[in-house]
């Protein structure tokens, strides 16, 4: 269960750089709103054919479920707004490294306490040094240069 | 400097509504189901972005849209393999080991995508300073899953 979780974390993040890199060049070609409307919109189709032939495993609308558990995507749309006022100002590498740092900062708070349906996870000292390795590791691996993220 | 402090505050709030997103989204997929919860966030995100644009489709766009290399419009299927593995993820190893090996992997696959210049991005030939950095983040993602 664990190694799968590794497996399957590790594609998300190959996913999601690949979702990075199209989204950047939709954006390209129609402007990052237009691309994040288009991308959400497709992905919704895609996920809701696939609900209707039978990938189903639960319930779309729970009751006792608060109602911010279903804002997830809007949240997305959100951050894409404000990395788009930050970048013209302060450049995408110093955007990048802030929005990483409370990024992981924030997911800290949320495994320590518990937040938003989390199983409490202490965090250990080898914890905070993978903590401060990554953060190093992005700082390292973001260039002038970049244009996307 | 008005501007670049709102920037810098801007950033920070950016990485902390990622943060809680994804916590938001595992725990709802948790709740409702995996395919359920990736329709749900799709669909809030196209509202949303619905609600900004208002007319997000003209004649002009979709030409652009018919001008551009296909491969662009799957970016929503790959949008739901992001978001579908993300969250299977974050329940079992937590979301700070599961945003390591996120993250390192995503900066892997970016500089893989830089250096030959995927989907038509100008290439960004790979540094010493950026191996090293992917190396280190995939160290520091190996501790948060030993720790």
């Amino acid at each position: 269960m664990l190694w799968w979780g590794v497996l399957v974390g590790a594609l998300s993040g190959i996913l999601g750089a690949n979702s990075h890199l199209l989204n950047a060049s939709l954006g390209k070609f129609i402007g990052i709103f237009r691309g994040s409307f288009l991308s959400h919109a497709a992905g919704a189709l895609f996920a809701g054919v696939l609900l209707l032939v039978g990938l189903r495993s639960g319930k779309l609308f729970l009751h006792d479920l608060p109602f911010y558990y279903y804002l997830g995507g809007c949240l997305g749309v959100c951050s894409v707004a404000f990395i788009n006022f930050s970048v013209p100002n302060i450049g995408i590498v110093t955007t990048m490294i802030v929005l990483t740092t409370f990024q992981l900062l924030t997911s800290t708070l949320i495994d320590l306490r518990g937040w938003f349906g989390a199983t409490p996870i202490t965090i250990t000292p080898t914890k905070i040094i993978g903590l401060l390795l990554l953060m190093m590791g992005i700082y390292l691996s973001l260039e002038k240069r970049r244009q996307a993220g | 400097m008005a501007r670049d402090l709102l920037s810098l505050f801007a950033s920070a709030l950016a990485g902390v509504l990622f943060a809680l997103m994804i916590q938001l989204n595992a725990t709802l997929g948790r709740s409702i189901g995996l395919m359920e919860s990736v329709f749900v966030v799709h669909l809030a995100g196209a509202l949303l972005a619905l609600l900004v644009l208002r007319r997000p489709m003209n004649k002009i766009v979709l030409g652009k849209i018919q001008k551009m290399p296909p491969y662009l419009l799957l970016t929503g299927v790959i949008g739901v393999l992001t978001v579908l593995s993300s969250n299977y993820a974050v329940p079992i190893l937590g979301i700070l080991t599961a945003m390591g090996l996120n993250l390192s992997f995503n900066m892997l696959f970016c500089a893989f995508g830089d250096h030959f210049g995927f989907y038509q991005l100008p290439v960004v030939p790979i540094s010493t300073r950026r191996i090293f950095g992917i190396l280190c983040s995939l160290i520091g993602a190996l501790c948060l899953l030993g720790g």
